[in-house]
């Protein structure tokens, strides 16, 4: 099973040729932006709540190029960590 | 941060983020507030884009204290302040976070506006409109609205004399390239219920906008004085000297003429020892000398104007 991930709703964001900085919203608390550049701006840009992370992982190891073996966890953990800080939301699947 | 090292988190990407932050915190509070300035003069065409210092906010003065609570709750606290500053009438708080490189101003009022701030308020608040920055919806005063900040900010500016005319002609020029009846009859209707008709009347004159809904009061008169006179500081001190009673006249222009060691230290941290101390007493001297006759002037042309 591959998750589908989109950008959450509740942050602001800020695209830059080279980087993003995205800020949640939900928890208004601790107002720290996290800023993406390189790979993880990549992961970032292909996140559109349609593609699941399989397809992203096949994407990045195109365009790079390198072995989707290789850059299968780190993409996974960069995805889990986003969900984590509020900045992506999972799509559910049916 | 993710991907290479992180760089510096920079104002330019600061002030759109902290709109947006803003505006959710209100929202989840429950706060009414506009921004102003920045975005919203931009968004209306009235200034060329450029990077803005900080964020600034206008809020339902009725509400101020809460969104001030919620946003100290969260690690903002109030930049220190002169005590000059302390002394006045806060009109406004600026915030500051350590990891953020802009300020947040929160203005409970707008000097200029004559109008009680609930109605100022009111009435920039239901003329409002909307814009995305950084993504998210926040809400910015009509152009009308924009107009009179827009003018009030320049005119308040301590470099008016220098600057503000370029400022104010710069956009009177962009506001008359798209400018109808309507937009006239708008401008002249929010200018009458926030009490800007006097404090804006060379720019309103310049924009083809008349009003005969005027008002004399000792408030627009120590605005146009102030404003007419270019003078921050030696306006201040006078009004200060002036309110002190004339009982204690002597006493308050002593302080005004010659303050004591903790306000310079306070005030000029960059003066340090006493021989700094002193140059920086008879630079304010000078300047006093200096910027006196002109508030006289420009409080006697106010005065004779009421007549």
């Amino acid at each position: 099973m591959s998750d589908v991930f989109k950008r959450a709703q509740d942050a602001a964001v800020i695209e830059r040729a080279d980087y993003a900085l995205v800020l949640q919203l939900e928890d208004l608390t601790s107002p720290t932006p996290v800023q993406l550049r390189d790979s993880a701006l990549a992961v970032w840009r292909l996140v559109d709540g349609v593609r699941t992370t399989n397809e992203i992982i096949a994407l990045i190891a195109h365009s790079y190029p390198v072995d989707a073996a290789e850059i299968d966890a780190p993409v996974r953990e960069l995805l889990a960590a986003l969900h984590e800080q509020g900045v992506l939301e999972k799509v559910p699947i049916s | 941060m993710y991907g290479s090292p992180s760089a510096p988190f920079i104002t330019a990407d600061a002030v759109p983020l902290a709109h947006a932050y803003v505006h959710a915190t209100a929202s989840k509070a429950g706060v009414q507030v506009l921004s102003i300035k920045g975005p919203a003069t931009e968004h209306h065409g009235l200034r060329a884009p450029r990077v803005s210092a900080d964020a600034d906010f206008l809020v339902d003065p009725a509400a101020f204290d809460r969104l001030l609570d919620e946003l100290s709750g969260f690690g903002w606290s109030p930049r220190e302040t002169s005590v000059v500053a302390r002394s006045l009438p806060h009109h406004a708080m600026t915030l500051v976070r350590p990891d953020w490189p802009c300020d947040l101003d929160l203005h409970r009022e707008f000097p200029g506006f004559m109008a009680p701030p609930a109605d100022v308020f009111s009435a920039l608040w239901d003329s409002r409109t909307e814009l995305v920055c950084a993504g998210r919806e926040i809400l910015i005063p009509s152009r009308a609205g924009s107009i009179l900040i827009s003018t009030l900010h320049s005119m308040r500016s301590p470099t008016y004399r220098r600057e503000s005319p370029v400022e104010i002609d710069a956009l009177v020029e962009r506001v008359l390239l798209d400018f109808d009846e309507r937009s006239r009859a708008e401008l002249r209707g929010l200018a009458e219920q926030t009490g800007a008709v006097d404090s804006t009347d060379d720019t309103l004159a310049r924009l083809g906008v008349v009003s005969t809904n005027r008002v004399s009061t000792p408030a627009l008169r120590a605005w146009l004085t102030r404003t007419e006179a270019h003078s921050v500081g030696t306006h201040f001190w006078l009004g200060a000297v002036r309110a002190s009673g004339v009982r204690r006249w002597p006493a308050a222009l002593a302080v005004a003429i010659w303050p004591s060691d903790e306000y310079i230290a306070a005030n000029y941290p960059e003066a340090i020892g006493r021989r700094a101390s002193r140059r920086v007493r008879w630079a304010r001297l000078g300047r006093a000398v200096r910027d006196t006759p002109p508030i006289i002037l420009a409080w006697l042309r106010v005065r004779s104007r009421r007549r």
